[in-house]
């Protein structure tokens, strides 16, 4: 029993020795991940808990937080306002997430949003606001940890198994989350300009867009202009075939929501299709930039009106 | 607090470095077992603290009075499991059956219900259990009472076994805790590799496996090719079980850094080779609370054979329920007592062994989509997809991704015999030390992305 006893002492050093040495040589050794899981945690968190601060907010869903970057946008308006962008995946565009956004602007700034519309924003899926509500959900506590200590511990991120794929093949997913401004930077290799476009497709053909859902957002937005809020709304660039399929499958919904829109006042920012997504669906980074600049310039003029 | 998050980590060294130092104070050693197994329950909500507070202390008064005055001895043991099976009712049940009734009779029940009690408090489930099996067992005569409340608040509330199990029963566990706690090196090191194992089990299979499952559960209607779900199936039912057999390897280790044994819960239930024999082998402490208090209570099978059948179909549905307020779960409970009573009906007919054991977990995998889905709707549509056999279309999005290696590695885990394969760890200390922080090292760098454990919301 005593031997035992002793060799158990001898296994419990060995392992402690050993889970050291194998910590310390894997962050030192390991090729840096393309995606930083903990990074992303306190970037969504971060999000969340913000202080309300900003004069201009942007919304919407992985289009808009991945294609336009409030860093560029706050360069063009000669950087008089602070912008944040408040996208979240496959959001939804009802009232719950527009009440939850306008929380996060200055009382007292020129409390404008900048809202990108997305035809899958009125699907039945989206109008969940799964990763929203999911977010929200978190407790206080929870969160508290993954705003203030996760950042010391971003090195103890962990892989996945295409992460060691990626390293060998190339094909990765890049992600960079800018904390402070709410953008993610993002590119996936190879780029296959059509591999978005697929499930889209499958998804419109089994699901109805809901049409209350678009009314209620028409009326929102009536509602928030009338509490002085200037509202710009536009659609993010995609690739021509991703336009064709929405265009089709909404019934042109984004043509009469822009005529609702500015039949109420509100400003629309034009755009048209990009060739430079790299998933049919998102921007690369040098065409998220030129975006940026433009809306930029844009909004400038729109925020200098009275 | 879950067991594989930060704060936990914190809250458990901070348990052991005061444990380690109280332990030999008789008083002291149990208020801080209470105290800190509250604060790891409140961590949650503080406010369903008292829930939890205030039906242990009902059955604690009836299990002191079912000894004191056993004229009343069946009111007490009414009164304990009243107050135990209404608290289970209002908060768990009260919102899917005021939404059945709305809906089959047009009334506006569920919206007149207060707001906390839509919120099911974690692991009430599995406490109310805990505590129900003390009176019980009082009734019956088959354990003593605790010496006096701290003992008794211990036993329910001991933070490993509290929000998940294993549901613990009153004679098992009071004798151990009145215990001198001493640990060596060997059971420290014991105690310590059980919590790796179910790191390991949670941290690196369950969540890696769930990636997989969540994607395609997220929209069911989109997924249209059988082999999807056969392998999204086979996924879950490995991460159900790492997911909850990690949690309770955990707790037992735990339990074992204090000194305190907790029975195993799950006994390789995928080697089962009959319907009985899965029940013996997942989720033990369950399927024994059922077998005990529900299946025997009710007759079990000692009046006739159509009773029998009729006791078991009773006590698989009333399980299903135990599980979630839905129908899914119903249907759940349902197809086991269907595959239980089928086996009964054609037990004459041998099959060689391996053959058994494939179709028991077939059977088992095909349960366990009621078990996951939603709604029976989306139930029946994975059902329904299954056995289209239509394309093969995602044969290489599935065998060049990640959900295949970690199927792979849970097929090793799960079949590779685990004696065999532990004698050959154990004669080398070298060989140990590496296996053994290789899984630590995994849990840090492989692990998937946090998820609760399943069972909490039960």
């Amino acid at each position: 029993m005593n031997n035992k006893n002793h060799n158990a002492k001898i296994i419990l050093s060995g392992i402690i020795v050993l889970v050291v040495f194998g910590v310390f040589f894997w962050i030192q050794l390991m090729p840096k991940l393309s995606s930083n899981k903990m990074i992303k945690e306190i970037f969504w968190t971060s999000k969340l808990i913000n202080n309300p601060v900003y004069d201009v907010l942007i919304l919407g869903d992985s289009r808009v937080y991945r294609g336009l970057n409030p860093s560029v946008i706050e360069t063009q308006l000669d950087n008089q306002y602070q912008c944040f962008n408040y996208g979240f995946s496959s959001v939804g565009l009802d009232s719950f997430y527009l009440n939850n956004a306008i929380k996060k602007l200055n009382p007292n700034g020129k409390k404008t949003l900048l809202i990108g519309v997305s035809v899958n924003s009125f699907y039945p899926q989206a109008l969940k606001n799964e990763h929203l509500r999911e977010l929200s959900s978190e407790s206080p506590k929870n969160m508290w940890v993954k705003k203030h200590i996760y950042p010391y511990l971003t090195d103890f991120s962990a892989y996945s198994f295409s992460d060691f794929l990626g390293f060998k093949t190339g094909k990765q997913y890049f992600e960079t989350f800018n904390i402070n401004s709410g953008f993610v930077w993002s590119c996936n290799f190879p780029i296959d300009t059509n591999s978005a476009v697929y499930t889209y497709q499958n998804y419109f053909k089994a699901h109805q867009i809901d049409t209350f859902a678009v009314k209620n957002f028409v009326q929102q937005l009536q509602i928030l202009k009338n509490q002085q809020f200037k509202i710009v709304l536009m659609r993010i660039p995609a690739s021509y075939s991703m336009f064709q399929i929405e265009d089709k499958a909404s019934g042109f919904l984004i043509n009469q929501l822009k005529q609702q829109a500015q039949n109420l006042g509100i400003h629309w920012i034009e755009s048209t299709p990009s060739s430079f997504t790299y998933d049919g669906s998102h921007l690369i980074d040098k065409a998220t930039n030129k975006l940026s600049q433009d809306v930029g310039i844009q909004l400038k003029t729109i925020l200098n009106q009275p | 607090m879950v067991f594989n998050s930060l704060p936990f980590l914190v809250f458990v060294l901070a348990f052991f470095l005061v444990w380690a130092r109280i332990k030999k104070y008789n008083q002291l050693k149990w208020i801080w077992i209470i105290l800190m197994s509250f604060i790891f329950y409140a961590w949650w909500d503080w406010r369903f603290l008292f829930i939890l507070i205030f039906t242990g202390l009902v059955d604690y008064v009836s299990g002191k009075k079912i000894l004191n005055q056993p004229s009343k001895k069946f009111f007490w043991l009414w009164l304990s499991l009243g107050s135990n099976i209404l608290s289970l009712v209002f908060f768990k049940y009260s919102g899917w059956i005021t939404q059945l009734l709305d809906d089959m009779f047009k009334t506006n029940f569920h919206n007149q219900l207060p707001e906390f009690s839509l919120v099911v408090p974690v692991g009430i489930s599995f406490y109310t259990f805990n505590s129900m099996s003390y009176t019980i067992d009082l009734y019956r005569g088959k354990t003593k009472p605790a010496e006096n409340l701290l003992h008794f608040f211990a036993f329910i509330s001991f933070f490993p076994h509290l929000v998940a199990g294993p549901i613990i029963r009153a004679k098992d566990i009071l004798g151990q805790l009145t215990q001198n706690h001493v640990v060596n090196n060997l059971q420290l090191l014991n105690g310590v590799k059980l919590c790796v194992w179910g790191f390991f089990q949670k941290m690196v299979l369950a969540d890696n496996l769930a990636i997989y499952v969540n994607d395609k559960f997220s929209i069911v209607s989109m997924q249209t090719d059988a082999m999807v779900w056969w392998i999204c199936m086979l996924a879950f039912s490995f991460q159900i079980y790492f997911d909850f057999n990690g949690y309770s390897t955990i707790a037992r280790g735990l339990a074992k850094l204090c000194g305190i044994h907790l029975k195993l819960n799950f006994n390789n239930p995928f080697l089962a080779h009959s319907f009985q024999n899965f029940w013996q082998r997942w989720h033990i402490s369950l399927s024994s609370f059922f077998r005990d208090y529900v299946y025997k209570s009710i007759g079990g099978n000692k009046i006739s054979p159509f009773r029998t059948e009729i006791n078991k179909w009773l006590t698989m549905l009333i399980s299903g329920l135990w599980h979630g307020a839905n129908l899914t779960f119903l249907f759940w409970g349902g197809i086991h007592a269907m595959f239980l009573s089928l086996e009964r009906l054609f037990k004459t007919i041998k099959i060689p062994r391996f053959l058994s054991v494939f179709v028991v977990f077939i059977g088992v995998l095909l349960a366990w989509v009621f078990f996951r889905a939603s709604t029976i709707h989306d139930a029946f549509y994975v059902i329904k997809t299954m056995f289209r056999f239509n394309t093969l279309s995602s044969f290489n999005s599935i065998f060049f991704s990640s959900v295949f290696v970690w199927l792979i590695v849970s097929f090793l885990v799960v079949y590779t015999p685990k004696h065999s394969f532990l004698n050959i760890i154990k004669k080398n200390t070298v060989f140990q030390i590496i296996c053994w922080s290789l899984l630590i090292l995994s849990c840090v760098f492989l692990r998937g992305p946090e998820q609760q454990f399943i069972y909490f919301q039960f």
